[in-house]
């Protein structure tokens, strides 16, 4: 009698095993390039290469929905590099020591990490299934897991976008050419009104993956520069050279202009706001659908052959635990002045702030591939300070926990994205970046504590370590005690996000919102790559899209991540 | 008229955002001090540099506060407060700091150091670039920072009437918008034709689709022992159903959810969406080599199906009904 056959290799204890430590890596060096150069790499596309480069090409045993486990469980750990490094030095850099008592810190963020897992239950249906997010990089990693079996053609036109990208990658990140291209300062035009164009053919590829539904974003964009900032200084709305009582416009008049008050003052914050409306009324709109995803769950785990799906029940116990664990950070962190009252309030508008960020983030790397998680997190970090009654330390370690989970919601669902384009079970990889999803977190405090040594191992002034990210949180902290917080431009912002939600395409406040966030050169950059795949769809067709463009788009966005991060090694191995 | 609705969408939302960016009297009134003590501030860091390159190439010795090149610290105007340290002191008035930075004027200006030509030229350029600037520093030091409840009554006073205008053109647009939407979509021939399946073909594009998975899965599991033809065969018509079976399935939804809804489309949604994911899945199995996972992978697929054409049936069926 012929015995069984193997089962097919998906959860396997090589992909946990090797997918843990290849995060833990990450997670620890990504931690020291954040407080250095603040930023962090694309987790999910680089855990994918590297998986990709051991379990298939050395090892020679990994499958294909194995190497997406491998993949999730690695981006799944390393998410704690962002999610603490990005917040939790500015607790550090302002109080000048190392916070004494770990614990609340530690519980905040495994807490936030869990409720990013959790909320994602529902929303994977309703982003993936429904909405049909394109999630670029999601794209990209499900090309690159693929390509043993897309053909020769395929694999050539997936190399041939991975070397352009990173041949350009290395000229800007080593100073060969400009990052950003200013064609509008070339022409004469104010910087308030931009022309310009990023060096990123990772932003290109996300463009040329998202087509047409990324176009609301490129007209938010649009919008912002080249209607609201030139009709600002035309209304002499902005400081003018006599209103600052100079003779005339000194040189950087026209920077200051566009930077620190268009884009700081008016626009950002204004882009946030416009954000949670979008979400609120995406809410609102999805909620039928949610419902009806929500039901199919309950209704899938209790077939007889079991679900795919996790139970909604997993997801409403765990918002619970979850939700006691940031009550008990919150409680520990707030010392005496935290009543139990003011803890639980806390807790919970923390919890539901988490859902609705995570949310934002998803939908916006879905339609993306740009996550505005600090904006998030800031927004988070406001509300814990006016919730805690103004205690910064309760403020900062309750950040971490928003940071965590929101981060974690957009890697889950970039992941999820490539499990689906490649048969993944979504139970499988919502119970491996459950399982380790926390890991991350002992390793990024604790990389942070032996950084932070003996005192002022980061921190503004620090030349090796300045820990940017942090320091731009200590400083909102710091504007936020002195009674600064642009409520007006929130308020404004949700009430214009929750009128475009109205307007039958999905997503739109939040891509409108997005494009006032962010810098135009971003948006400009991802708008070319949307032109152009408008255009050759038109020309060449639906399926020559997803023979060839595809490839070609994966390509420019797995070139970038594996460029950056050889660049980021070389500058550190060279200091 | 979805032309129509974008336009008067898009003003509303110019309007309204302009409305909504626009700053607060007060605020304005604080970045118009931070901006103009910045460039103050700038101007008299350029004296200074302009001061320090004109001593060293007089042959002077560093003095004023000038970069020593043999410690390579970079030039920075001297800090008034420099070497004051201890409590930290009450928040400083606006005199205060006149008065702290007058102080510091009188005593550059009381130098005895005899200067000559270029070198003192540019040393009265500096000072009374830095004297241009004392009042200007003091003032955006000390401007007041209104706290977020007085901006938004500020903001609200000022800029409301006409955030209003733009917010109900957003609102206007939209609904304009979504008629456009729903008219089109309810349409019996969809407006680009061909390939964009739209309600009507709906359904026999499912059942296209149902058939071609059901009959791959039949095949598969015919093949006990499959070449590698096999293989390759069962792949390309598994590539076949993905590009031309689910796509304009998928290239429909905005339809699907006009006519049944947003909770009827996401129960169409569901096993149609679970039953692309299982193709892929033998997809993928196929090009591993694993056989039996291809086989149980296109079976399922062709189960979830099935179960979206009933999900369709139903919904079209109590539609129907309504309609009596």
């Amino acid at each position: 009698m012929a015995s069984p056959p193997a089962p097919y290799r998906e959860l396997t204890v090589a992909a946990s095993v090797f997918g843990i430590l290849i995060g833990m890596i990450m997670t620890a060096a990504f931690v020291f390039v954040a407080l250095k150069l603040g930023f962090t790499l694309p987790g999910s596309t680089v855990a994918a290469i590297l998986g990709f480069a051991v379990l298939r090409g050395i090892l020679r045993k990994g499958s294909i929905v194995e190497n997406n486990i491998n993949q999730t469980i690695a981006s799944g750990v390393n998410n704690a590099s962002a999610g603490v490094a990005f917040t939790l030095p500015a607790l550090f850099i302002l109080k000048g020591d190392k916070p004494e008592d770990i614990m609340p810190i530690l519980l905040a963020a495994v807490g936030g990490a869990f409720l990013g897992v959790f909320f994602i239950i529902p929303l994977r249906k309703q982003m993936i299934e429904l909405e049909r997010l394109r999630f670029p990089s999601g794209i990209a990693v499900a090309s690159l897991l693929k390509s043993p079996g897309a053909g020769a053609r395929q694999a050539k036109l997936l190399a041939g976008g991975f070397a352009v990208a990173a041949f350009f990658h290395v000229l800007s990140g080593t100073g060969v050419l400009h990052e950003e291209i200013e064609i509008g300062v070339m022409l004469g035009v104010p910087a308030y009104i931009p022309i310009a164009v990023g060096i990123s053919f990772a932003s290109i590829g996300a463009g040329l993956l998202s087509g047409k539904g990324g176009l609301p974003f490129v007209f938010g964009g649009m919008l912002a520069w080249w209607v609201i900032a030139p009709a600002a200084v035309a209304f002499g709305w902005v400081p003018t050279p006599s209103t600052m009582g100079l003779e005339s416009a000194p040189d950087g008049y026209d920077s200051f202009i566009a930077w620190e008050v268009g884009y700081a003052a008016m626009l950002r914050p204004l882009g946030i706001g416009i954000l949670i409306g979008g979400a609120l009324s995406g809410v609102i709109a999805s909620f039928p659908a949610i419902r009806a995803a929500l039901k199919g769950l309950s209704q899938a785990a209790k077939s007889a052959g079991g679900s795919d799906e996790l139970s909604p029940k997993v997801l409403y116990s765990g918002i619970g635990v979850a939700f006691l664990v940031l009550f008990a950070a919150a409680v520990l962190a707030g010392g005496d002045e935290i009543g139990m009252g003011r803890a639980a309030l806390t807790a919970v508008v923390g919890t539901v702030w988490l859902a609705l960020a995570g949310l934002i983030v998803a939908q916006a790397t879905g339609m993306t591939d740009i996550s505005p998680i600090s904006g998030m997190s800031l927004i988070g970090v406001t509300l814990m300070f006016f919730l805690s009654g103004g205690n910064v330390v309760a403020a900062i370690i309750l950040g971490v926990a928003v940071s965590m989970g929101i981060g974690q919601c957009a890697d889950m669902m970039t992941d999820l994205k490539s499990g689906h384009l490649i048969g993944a079970v979504p139970k499988r990889q919502q119970i491996a970046q459950f399982s380790v999803g926390w890991i991350g977190v002992p390793v990024a405090v604790a990389v942070i504590y032996l950084l932070w040594g003996d005192g002022g191992g980061f921190g503004p002034g620090v030349k090796e370590l300045s820990a940017p990210q942090g320091s731009a949180l200590a400083a909102v902290m710091n504007s936020l005690q002195a009674g600064a917080a642009p409520l007006d431009k929130y308020v404004a912002g949700t009430a214009v996000g929750l009128g475009l939600g109205i307007y039958p395409v999905s997503g739109m406040g939040v891509l409108v919102g997005l494009a006032m966030y962010l810098p135009f050169y971003i948006t400009m950059t991802y708008g070319i790559g949307c032109f152009i795949s408008i255009g050759l769809q038109r020309w060449k067709g639906h399926r020559w899209m997803g023979s060839t463009l595809v490839p070609v788009a994966a390509g420019f966005i797995i070139g970038e991540a594996l460029t950056s991060l050889s660049i980021v090694l070389f500058q550190l191995a060279v200091g | 008229m979805k032309i129509l609705g974008i336009i008067v969408l898009s003003v509303g939302v110019a309007i309204a955002a302009s409305a909504g960016a626009r700053l607060t009297p007060k605020l304005e009134e604080q970045v118009t001090l931070g901006g103009a003590a910045q460039f103050r501030s700038a101007d008299t860091q350029k004296a200074f540099e302009a001061y320090c390159e004109a001593r060293k190439e007089a042959g002077l010795d560093p003095a004023d506060g000038c970069p020593d090149e043999a410690a390579q610290e970079p030039a920075a105007a001297p800090d008034p407060d420099d070497g004051e340290g201890g409590e930290e002191p009450a928040p400083p008035t606006f005199e205060d700091l006149v008065a702290a930075e007058r102080a510091k004027l009188e005593a550059l200006r009381a130098s005895e150091e005899d200067l000559t030509g270029d070198v003192l030229a540019k040393r009265e350029a500096w000072l009374g670039a830095f004297e241009t600037g004392i009042e200007p520093s003091a003032a955006a030091a000390v401007a007041e920072t209104p706290g977020p409840g007085a901006r938004l009554g500020a903001w609200a006073s000022e800029s409301g009437p006409l955030f209003g205008v733009g917010l109900v053109l957003i609102v206007a647009g939209a609904f304009v918008g979504r008629v456009a939407v729903k008219r089109e979509a309810t349409r019996e021939q969809p407006e680009s034709g061909g390939k964009d399946a739209g309600p009507k073909d709906f359904g026999a594009v499912l059942d296209e689709l149902e058939a071609g998975v059901r009959r791959i899965a039949e095949e598969a599991r015919a093949l006990e022992s499959p070449k590698r033809e096999d293989y390759e065969r069962v792949k390309a018509e598994i590539e076949a159903v993905q590009l031309d079976g689910f796509e304009p399935l998928v290239a429909a939804r905005q339809r699907v959810q006009v006519k049944y809804g947003m909770a009827g489309f996401a129960e169409i949604f569901g096993p149609l969406s679970s039953a692309e994911r299982k193709v892929n899945r033998a997809w993928s199995a196929l090009v591993d080599q694993h056989w039996p996972e291809t086989q149980d992978s296109l079976e399922a697929a062709a189960g979830e199906l099935a179960e979206t054409h009933r999900v369709l049936q139903s919904l079209v069926e109590s539609s129907l009904m309504k309609k009596r």
